[in-house]
């Protein structure tokens, strides 16, 4: 879902942040951290993706991570590391996001791109749908864990949690996801 | 992808791991194509284009108010510095910082209060009285978020940046349910984050002023506007409550006589980092220091940091009531060295009430019960307590919180609104719901006998039931025959009434007062 609200009067915005613009100060941040986060740039997508169905939101979640992220140049180095603090970083903006949309008043409810073609497809299909339908601080939860791979540790770690309250969401989303599959 | 958390028979965790595997699959599937979208993407992310360009017209709409966010806290800082005397700002009285007293609000129709202690509340519709004020006054109204379109690039702080933004930002509307971006009072950009744990919820008084020192640096162009723009300095009502049902509410200032056995009801405004720091692992630590002394990414209610164990996520900003307790028994599992430090943590067992009365999580009405005067629906000339409503012959509300309850019958045009009636699901359509047709698919909801989508989950409890949702228009793509296709509807962004149960109850915590700890 996004905001679809558009400025009552364009032109004169446009030119008001032009002006702007013309005074403003890139950021400026190293080279080597930009090509880190862009060696994280699939993932983030991918995950943005899988945690929105919204393609328009997802290419935002990824967006503000990145913004964020350079912004912040954290002290880590480790690679895995990295990972884990970008998806939390996105995680925690996917669900502040939603939040703040809902306040907002004017949405454009999702727009989701499943796969075409095939009975695997239709087994995607399938499974999407299910997880559409798992509530976002769940799905988040399944995605990060079960998608991504991240440990429950990291998992809870990105969804501002405790270890048990992940544990208990990945137990409910399995649970849900099962039921709406019919696997048992 | 086995996990440490399907617990159960061996016929579940075969079940489990058939589904982890189809995830995993899954991911696999969505990273590959990923891999090929990203190349397109990454032309568009910041720091990989020219510092000014305009906007693509879809990234800006989330990135923006999240840069804007940023300035606004250099703006908060702008204002603090402000309130401690160290800035030239206008003369303002001391900020209320425990709130009006009860008897000093006095209470309009419109559930805004008309005077504060004395000093006029005037209202957003009073512009041609208040916008030439000198100093500060107080101005009722709701506040609104409005996110639009814009470049992505964050100007230099500048005092056209404080003072008029670039674009988005906070509104102040004269009544509920107005809409943001439809000719609103904008407030300025500095002192506007103070609103966020507001923004879409009841109404709020706050301390403003216009003519603020930082508009002499305006350039000669927008030197009117800047004058003109109104900085908000503190939200001044609704406070925090005193007590509830008989209870003492304690604050921050009240630390040392905090029970140490026992739980009990700390009140203050809740916050937490706009930004996610990075937190490396401190090696060697045990799960109880983990659990109760607070570390990198800080909660606070009311200045106090929380211990990471607690159970709250709310808003920014927003004014809680929270059931904690001292002295958790995990407390004894922490080294000796830091188990006064453990023992200190502040554990939030529940919310029992919140200033946003359509959060996530909401507390029975029965845990909200406020202590008159500190809230539009509770205050002594209201005469009621928890959120107001009026229900009509059928059961089903008429309004709440003095907003109108529409019905099947005369749904309003405008974009968001209450809707009451019978949920049920929808039954109409024989075909089977397609991936694609959420809403507004078949086999979903109705609300009213109005097909409605829904962005939350809903119990299977409420199914037959009266509810008052906060419905959205909006438009969805859904799968016709020969292609998609666009279609107008309805979709359900939260209950609102009946107030749904706290997911996890909270469970009365009678932690037993550890011994003084020693130092080995």
């Amino acid at each position: 879902m996004r905001a679809i609200t558009e400025p009552l009067d364009r032109n004169q915005e446009d030119r008001a942040a032009t002006a702007r613009l013309s005074r403003a100060t890139p950021l400026a941040p190293t080279p080597e951290w930009v090509a880190t986060l862009h060696v994280h740039g699939p993932l983030l997508l991918a995950a943005a993706r899988a945690m929105t169905r919204d393609e328009a939101e997802a290419e935002d979640l990824v967006q503000t991570t990145f913004e964020r992220a350079l912004r912040a140049a954290p002290a880590i180095r480790d690679s895995r590391a990295i990972r884990a603090w970008l998806l939390t970083v996105q995680t925690r903006e996917a669900l502040r996001v939603v939040r703040r949309l809902r306040r907002t008043l004017r949405l454009e409810p999702e727009v989701h791109e499943s796969p075409m073609g095939g009975p695997e497809a239709s087994e995607s299909i399938e499974l999407d749908e299910a997880l559409g339908r798992l509530s976002r601080p769940i799905r988040a939860a399944v995605v990060l864990h079960h998608m991504v791979g991240l440990s429950v540790r990291e998992t809870a770690d990105a969804l501002g949690v405790t270890e048990n309250t992940a544990k208990a969401r990945l137990k409910t989303g399995l649970a849900r996801l099962r039921e709406l599959l019919d696997e048992d | 992808m086995k996990t440490d958390v399907s617990g159960g028979a061996s016929a579940d965790d075969r079940a489990n791991d058939r589904l982890e595997e189809r995830l995993s699959g899954r991911f696999a599937m969505e990273l590959d194509r990923a891999e090929l979208d990203y190349p397109a993407l990454r032309e568009r992310l910041v720091g990989s284009v020219p510092a000014a360009r305009g906007g693509s017209g879809r990234w800006p709409k989330i990135a923006l108010p999240v840069t804007a966010a940023a300035c606004l806290a250099v703006a908060a800082l702008v204002v603090g510095s402000l309130w401690s005397g160290s800035g030239t700002g206008p003369a303002v009285p001391a900020p209320l910082a425990s709130g009006p007293s009860a008897s000093g609000v006095v209470m309009s129709s419109d559930g805004i209060p008309t005077q504060i202690d004395g000093q006029r509340v005037y209202r957003v519709t009073d512009k041609a009285e208040w916008q030439n004020l000198s100093g500060s006054f107080l101005l009722g109204g709701y506040g609104l978020d409005f996110v639009m379109s814009c470049p992505t690039w964050l100007p230099q702080p500048s005092a056209e940046a404080d003072l008029l933004g670039q674009c988005g930002g906070v509104e102040l509307a004269p009544s509920a349910n107005e809409n943001p971006g439809s000719g609103l009072l904008m407030l300025a950009p500095q002192g506007s984050s103070s609103l966020s744990g507001w923004l879409g919820g009841p109404a709020i008084v706050v301390r403003v002023h216009t003519h603020d020192p930082e508009a002499a640096q305006c350039s000669a162009r927008e030197q009117s506007a800047c004058e003109a723009a109104l900085v908000v300095e503190a939200v001044v009502w609704p406070a925090v409550p005193t007590e509830i049902t008989g209870e003492r509410v304690y604050r921050a200032a009240d630390q040392a006589s905090f029970p140490t056995s026992g739980s009990f009801l700390l009140g203050g405004p809740f916050t937490k980092p706009e930004f996610v720091p990075p937190c490396p692992m401190q090696p060697g630590l045990s799960a109880a220091e983990q659990q109760l002394i607070p570390y990198c990414y800080l909660l606070r209610i009311d200045g106090l940091e929380i211990a990471p164990e607690s159970n709250i996520d709310e808003p920014n900003d927003e004014i809680v009531v929270a059931r904690v307790h001292v002295n958790d028994p995990m407390a004894a599992q922490c080294p000796a060295d830091v188990r006064a430090q453990c023992a200190a943590g502040i554990v939030v067992e529940s919310v029992v009430w919140r200033s946003t009365p359509y959060a996530a999580a909401t507390p029975t009405p029965a845990a909200a019960s406020q202590t008159p005067g500190t809230n539009a629906a509770s205050t002594p000339e209201s005469g009621s307590t928890g959120p107001s409503e009026s229900i009509g012959p059928d059961g089903v509300p008429t309004t709440l919180n003095g907003a109108p309850v529409y019905r099947a019958a005369d749904l309003p045009s405008s974009p968001t609104f209450l809707l009451g009636g019978k949920l049920t699901r929808d039954t109409t359509c024989a075909a089977p719901a397609t991936p694609m047709a959420e809403p507004p698919g078949c086999g979903y909801w109705m609300l009213d006998g109005v097909r409605v989508g829904t962005m939350v989950d809903i119990p299977d409890s409420l199914v037959g039931q009266i509810v008052v949702a906060q419905v959205e228009r909006g438009r969805a793509l859904a799968v016709c025959p020969g292609g998609s296709c666009t279609t107008e509807t309805i979709v359900i962004s939260a209950i609102v009434w009946p107030e749904l149960p706290v997911a996890t109850p909270p469970v009365p915590l009678t932690p037993p007062a550890l011994p003084t700890p020693t130092t080995p």
